[in-house]
């Protein structure tokens, strides 16, 4: 009988915080970089952001998690850019 | 807290669109859009709350963030290395604006910029009612947090 008790006792809570904890959102990130893969596709991300006015090859990206290591240097970001997202509210 | 354990609730939503424009360097402009009907968390009951007492989506369907002052664009955004900065402008929820500011981290990706920002919320600020309801009590804080996608326009 005392052996049950203490299982409802101890048990019971832990094993609710167990579930409430294991429930936790994941935070957002940003997706993973893959450099090998952006080394192997000729439609860089770097070729894309440096002509961003007059790309259309940007805008049929498949989005990707390749992207290049660097940009050009001096590469201009001037331009209009469309804003997707994912957004959460906690 | 529910029942003495501390817990955290998320919903998501997807549907974001906006604009963005960098002009000589600097975020010049940008608003984005979020359609607070369609967020989802992993309980259907706490959506009906979200939906109803919490947001009143019916009566205000869409949050917003609109750019109030120039952003920056650092040397490493330009470089294409992940970038931090401080952005600030007018957050509309539930129908109230209010003016932030915050942090944001960008990484450059495949079809342009990845963002990400956390943006702490007092709920009585936007006139949001506490959602502490049945056994979940909830403090007066939240966070909004964003992962924003920026791909240059055609």
């Amino acid at each position: 009988m005392t052996a049950v008790v203490l299982l409802l006792v101890v048990g019971v809570p832990l094993l609710y915080t167990r579930v409430l904890n294991d429930d936790q959102p994941e935070r957002l990130s940003f997706p993973a970089v893959t450099t090998s893969a952006a080394a192997a596709a000729p439609s860089s991300a770097a070729a894309e952001l440096s002509d961003a006015e007059t790309s259309s090859a940007a805008s049929s990206s498949t989005g990707s998690a390749a992207v290049a290591e660097s940009a050009p240097a001096g590469a201009s970001l001037n331009g209009e850019w469309t804003v997707g997202a994912e957004s959460v509210v906690g | 807290m529910i029942v003495g354990q501390a817990t955290e609730g998320v919903g998501r939503t997807s549907d974001v669109t906006g604009d963005l424009t960098v002009t000589g360097d600097a975020v010049t402009a940008g608003k984005f859009t979020a359609d607070m009907t369609t967020v989802k968390s992993d309980k259907s009951q706490r959506d009906g709350q979200f939906r109803n007492r919490i947001m009143d989506t019916a009566t205000h369907p869409t949050a917003t963030f609109a750019i109030s002052a120039p952003i920056p664009v650092p040397a490493d955004a330009v470089a294409g290395k992940q970038f931090t900065n401080k952005a600030t402008g007018d957050l509309t929820l539930r129908g109230k604006t209010n003016a932030v500011t915050f942090d944001l981290t960008g990484q450059k990706s495949a079809a342009g910029f990845d963002i990400t920002a956390q943006i702490p919320i007092v709920f009585a600020d936007f006139d949001i009612p506490n959602p502490s309801g049945g056994p979940a009590e909830v403090g007066d804080e939240g966070t909004l947090e964003i992962l924003l996608r920026l791909t240059p326009k055609a």
